[in-house]
């Protein structure tokens, strides 16, 4: 399980290699898909079997699509213009910090941790219970953050609407 | 395993900070915040499996949940964006400084 775990990691850190690199951004849409795919795959190892599939449902069927939706409406237009300059004004200043914060987190990660826990599958059935036991309230709040949203970008909408 | 989850927080974090800090596109950022949302959300469910317990699930979850609220508004915030400025570049948007004092 380990040599699965280390072959899926070097596969997201390729994929996230190339979602950084790819000029296009339709193919950088698609390599993350692919990273969200590996990652799905890494949160069943880890004894999250629902956690996996709301990854497919929810960033492979639903947010990533939204990207696509929007892609589609910019039009091939904006798609080339990124294509043509995608590196931002003082890159390589930003690639320093980046440089820096990726020893630190490298020196963290080195001298951390040996975690020796078994992994025990949570069952969806346990999971459902948290939900709708002690977090009910938390779901009730999160279900109208989700409906404000909706009302949100119907607003947005709207407004673009009367511009035009 | 634990370990193995971390590093890919640890990976997701610094591409979907490196997407943010160099590139130029609008779009490509937000692709790097929900990078940035996904790092979270790994670290919630490594947490869940240390502890054996539900609560970095249902906070997994809650992420989820709340990056795709996030990503809604901020994807038609886009698409006002092209069509009053024309461009999808992070440059471009010190326009509305200079627009308001033209204006003003």
């Amino acid at each position: 399980m380990i040599a699965l775990g280390l072959l899926l990691l070097v596969l997201l850190a390729g994929l996230l290699f190339g979602v950084l690199l790819l000029r296009d951004t339709l193919h950088a849409v698609v390599a993350v898909a692919a990273a969200l795919g590996v990652l799905a795959i890494l949160f069943y190892l880890l004894g999250a079997p629902f956690l996996a599939a709301m990854e497919i449902l929810l960033y492979l069927g639903a947010i990533l699509v939204l990207f696509l939706f929007a892609l589609m409406l910019l039009g091939p237009e904006a798609r080339a213009a990124s294509a043509k300059r995608s590196w931002r004004r003082g890159w390589p200043w930003a690639a320093l910090v980046l440089l820096a914060l990726a020893l630190a987190l490298a020196a963290l990660l080195w001298q951390a941790l040996v975690i020796d826990e078994p992994i025990q599958a949570i069952a969806p059935a346990r999971l459902g219970h948290a939900l709708f036991g002690p977090f009910l309230w938390w779901s009730e709040a999160v279900a109208v953050l989700l409906f404000v949203v909706i009302a949100a970008v119907l607003v947005l909408h709207a407004g673009e609407d009367k511009h035009d | 395993m634990i370990e193995i989850t971390l590093a890919a927080a640890t990976l997701l974090f610094f591409a979907g900070l490196a997407l943010i800090l160099l590139r130029r596109s609008l779009i490509v950022w937000l692709l790097g915040a929900e990078l940035l949302f996904n790092a979270a959300l790994v670290v919630a469910l490594a947490g869940a499996a240390r502890w054996h317990s539900p609560s970095g699930q249902v906070l997994a979850l809650f992420l989820m949940a709340l990056s795709g609220a996030a990503l809604a508004p901020s994807l038609a915030l886009l698409l006002r964006v092209k069509r009053e400025l024309g461009t999808l570049e992070v440059d471009g948007l010190r326009l509305l400084r200079e627009r308001e004092a033209q204006d003003g």
